[in-house]
Order: C-alpha cells, then structure tokens, then sequence
C-alpha cells in the first residue's frame, strides 16, 4: 500500500515538472520571411504579420515596438485623414520613428513630419550618430539579445526601423515587420480615440510610450 | 430522381455562365467628363464615395494612409500621371473606406481602384506580386490603367499616320549611333530597357521566342537606360521625335509605330508592325538624319 502511495506521489510530480517546463519554453519563431507584393518591398514578414500577431504577443523573449508618432504634424487640413494615433495593439509600446532618424519623401501637401532633432541623421545609407547616448538609447529600446516586432500605421516605419537596426550592427533574422495597426483585426485592439464626452479627443495615457527628451542628451562634437 | 438531377445540372450551368460573364474582359470606356482636366487629386470621404457609386459614375481612386511612408511613393507616381495625361483622381484615406463598397475588395493600401458606372472593374492589391511594378513605374502602371480607361485624346489619335504627316520637334538630327544601319528589306526595332525591369525580360524573351520565324524581317537595337545616362538621353530624343512623353521601360520603336510597356497583349501587334513594315520601312533615327 505505501509502496502503492508513493508511485503516485511520484508520477504526480514528474507530470507537475513536465507541466511547468512545457509552459517555459516558447515555441520557436519562423526565420523573418517578406511576403507578396509591394507589401514584401516595404519588408512586411509573410508570416508574424497583423492577421497573425496575436499568437507571437507577451513573450519574454522579445520587445514590441510600434513606430507612429502620438500626433503627426504633417497638414492634414490639406489631405485629411487622422494624425493621430488612434489605436494600438496590446503588448506594443510607442517608439516615434522620427525621433530616431530624420523622415522624407511625403506628398508635398502634406509638408514635412516632424523634423526636429533626431537621434541619428541617414546620409547616402549611413546613420550617423547626433548625440553620445544615441547609440545606447538604441540598444535599451531594442535589445540585440532580444526578438523585435515591429509595427506601425502601414509597415513602412516599421520596415525602415528595421533598415536602421541592420545597417546599425543587430541580427535581422531577429527582427520582425508585422505591418500596420490598420489592418489589425485581431483581440488585443487598444481604443485611444475617445468620442464618448459629445467631442473627439484622445485617450494618450494608456500608450506605454517611450519619450526622448533630447535637451537632456549630449551632442556629438562635428 | 432524374427530375432533381435535371434541376441540378441545369443550375451549374446558369452559375457556370454568370461566371464566365462576370470574367469577360471589360471594354475601354471614358471616365466622366470633368476627371480629363487639369490632374489633381480630389479627397473623398466615404460618403462622398457612396454618392459616386449611387450616381453610377465612371471615376477612379486612390486609396492611401496620410502621412504613410507606404503610400508616398505610388502617390508620387500617380501625381506625374494626372499631370502627364491631364487627368483627375479621387483618393480616399484607407481608415475612411470602413463600411463602403470598397471594403469589400481593398485589404491594403496603397491601393487604386477603377470604377464603371458604380460597379468596380479593378484594382491594385499590395499583397499581390503581379502588381508590384504597377506600382512601381509609369508605364507598367499606365499600361494596365489604360487596358480599362480610354485616355481622352486616344479617339483622335491615328496611329498609322506616318512622321511626314506629323511634324514633331526632331532630336535626333545630330545623333549618330555606330553599328545602327537601314536595310530595305527589314525594319529596324529599337528598343529601351532597364537592367532589372520585369517587363523588359518579358520582351527580351518574346524577341527571343520569334527570332527563329521572323528574324529575317527586322534588325533589333538594344539600349539599357538605367544605368547608361547616355541611352536614358536618346530614349527621350527618339521618344519626342515620335510625338511621345514616355518616362519609363520597355519602349520600342518599330517603323512609325512606337510601344511603351509590354505585356501578353503586346505581342501581336509587334508582330503586326513588323510584317507590315519591314519593306522600305520608314525610319526615325534615318529620316531625322537627312533632314
């Protein structure tokens, strides 16, 4: 009979073991893959895309970075359209593409985006560094060690984030272009847009978003 | 039992020809009137949209995402073709078209989409590969945009006039391309590539393919243009003289009838302008010179 009680205690907690290490191993990804179209020229991954995202979210080996800037200071009146980021995926966090390198070749109409300071300035495919920290800003926001999605309104600041972190040193194999919050359809949809007070406005406080405040930052001497 | 069977078989056949009806190719029509004007692009909102389509209007647009890196370039494309063929589109913002009759078809922006008499005729797919140089270069976009809509000057336009009947700026006068000859008994064929355009392959194998039967008929000439200023300068030298504004790859000149693009539908009328030229055929670069 003890003999009996401990054979299954024992096979209790051998399955309990499996259990637990079955839950901590994540499965692997598929190799970063550019899918059909002018979808695949702007590097949107075939595989880990907006239709599939949903079942890549919340691993511990990977970051989520959604590129769009909170407000968009392009003229809208001119061509209308939302500037604003009126949504995102639940997991992504906000890194403003053009904070990092310098932005070009929008319609005329639309005048510049943001053209302020920027961590570093693109020169014939070379990135060049503006501020000491750049580099190091960089490497926290997407970490080599880590698997990076990136995503944004329709993949095409997500794909040249992922030009910039090639050029830069980091594995591309590592870094995935899921494509555009607008073609998201999937369960962990985040609601910013607020039309609930009889007006339009923004619900920016539930963006987990990553601000660079360049006054604090240390110029590179040219 | 042989009653339903009837029934049955008579339906796949009612559903097999509505099929087929649906696919026939659609002729080339007029957009309405006021969109052969001075080209610029005109925003819509969906129910300005919706209004288009109640009015069953002939029209086409632009389906894009403001400020969207993505959709920048294929805008810039677009923007030269209104301005080149003096033409009006709409275009809409991807994030406007939920809830519209464009819904249904158009999944990604960028996209642009054709519409006859409401009902839409076709559309651009980002996630399509056959699409991508629509995209991407004038005359791969023109090529299929033109298949549908007629372009307003086309129905006054005659092309079996021969150059003596037009009297277009000559630039070729002071060209002189070495190893180029004219033969009586052949027509020579220029034709303007790009290292790396799709549709030049295309031509490079149909040449290729019909070389074995007609070759005896013509002289064929090859010049790349993107990477060889000099041959990118005389496409646009042997392009005006023949009354042309091209800006992309292929172009081909052959006798007095000139090409741009090439797609399956192309073929035969190469082969056409080669067999009912290649006899004392006129020449461009030959006629510029002796003037």
């Amino acid at each position: 009979m003890k003999k009996k009680c401990y054979k299954i205690v024992l096979v209790l907690l051998l399955c309990i073991t499996a259990c637990a290490c079955s839950n901590t191993k994540l499965a692997e990804l598929p190799k970063p893959e550019v899918t059909d179209g002018i979808r695949g020229t702007f590097g949107i991954d075939k595989n880990i895309n907006e239709s599939t995202i949903d079942q890549y979210l919340s691993r511990k080996d990977s970051v989520y970075r959604d590129m769009r800037m909170l407000i968009d200071p392009g003229n809208y009146e001119a061509i209308g359209g939302d500037a604003y980021l009126s949504g995102f995926v639940k997991g992504f966090e906000v890194v403003p593409y053009p904070y990092l390198v310098n932005v070009s070749g929008l319609p005329d109409e639309v005048g510049d985006t943001y053209t302020g300071t920027t961590l570093f300035t693109e020169e014939d495919g070379k990135y060049i560094a503006n501020y000491e920290e750049s580099m190091e800003i960089l490497e926290y926001l997407f970490p080599k060690d880590k698997n990076i999605f990136l995503m944004c309104g329709g993949g095409g600041y997500a794909g040249m984030t992922k030009t910039l972190l090639v050029a830069l040193g980091w594995d591309e194999d590592k870094i995935y272009n899921v494509g555009g919050y607008w073609y998201y359809e999937g369960s962990n949809n985040v609601t910013v847009k607020n039309t609930s007070y009889g007006d339009v406005s923004y619900d920016f406080w539930k963006i987990p978003y990553h601000d660079i405040d360049f006054d604090s930052l240390h110029e590179v001497l040219k | 039992m042989k009653k339903g069977i009837l029934i049955i078989s008579s339906l796949l056949v009612i559903i097999s020809l509505v099929a087929i009806l649906n696919k026939q190719k659609v002729e080339p029509f007029y957009l309405e009137d006021r969109y052969y004007e001075a080209g610029a692009f005109i925003e819509i909102g969906s129910n300005e949209l919706e209004e288009l389509i109640k009015n069953k209007e002939s029209f086409a647009i632009f389906i894009y995402q403001p400020a969207c890196t993505t959709s920048s370039e294929f805008s810039e494309l677009l923007t030269e073709f209104e301005t080149v063929y003096q033409m009006t589109f709409y275009q809409i913002a991807f994030s406007d078209i939920k809830g519209t009759n464009l819904e249904k078809y158009i999944q990604y922006y960028p996209s642009f989409a054709i519409y006859k008499d409401g009902k839409i005729v076709d559309y651009l797919k980002a996630d399509d590969d056959e699409d991508t140089t629509r995209y991407q270069l004038f005359d791969s976009f023109a090529s299929w945009f033109t298949e549908y809509v007629l372009l307003k000057n086309e129905a006054n336009y005659d092309d079996t006039d021969t150059s003596s009947d037009i009297k277009q700026e000559n630039m070729l006068k002071d060209v002189v391309l070495e190893n180029v000859t004219y033969d009586e008994n052949k027509v020579n064929i220029y034709f303007f590539w790009g290292n790396g355009c799709p549709h030049c392959e295309e031509q490079f194998s149909f040449l290729e393919s019909i070389e074995e039967e007609y070759g005896q008929y013509y002289q064929l000439y090859t010049f790349e243009t993107w990477y060889d200023d000099e041959n990118a300068d005389l496409m646009q030298r042997f392009a005006t003289t023949m009354g042309d504004s091209t800006r992309g790859v292929p172009y081909t000149i052959i006798g007095n009838k000139s090409f741009k693009g090439f797609s399956a539908s192309s073929e035969q009328a190469f082969l056409d302008a080669i067999m009912t030229q290649y006899q004392n055929s006129y020449d461009v670069y030959f006629e510029s010179r002796n003037e």
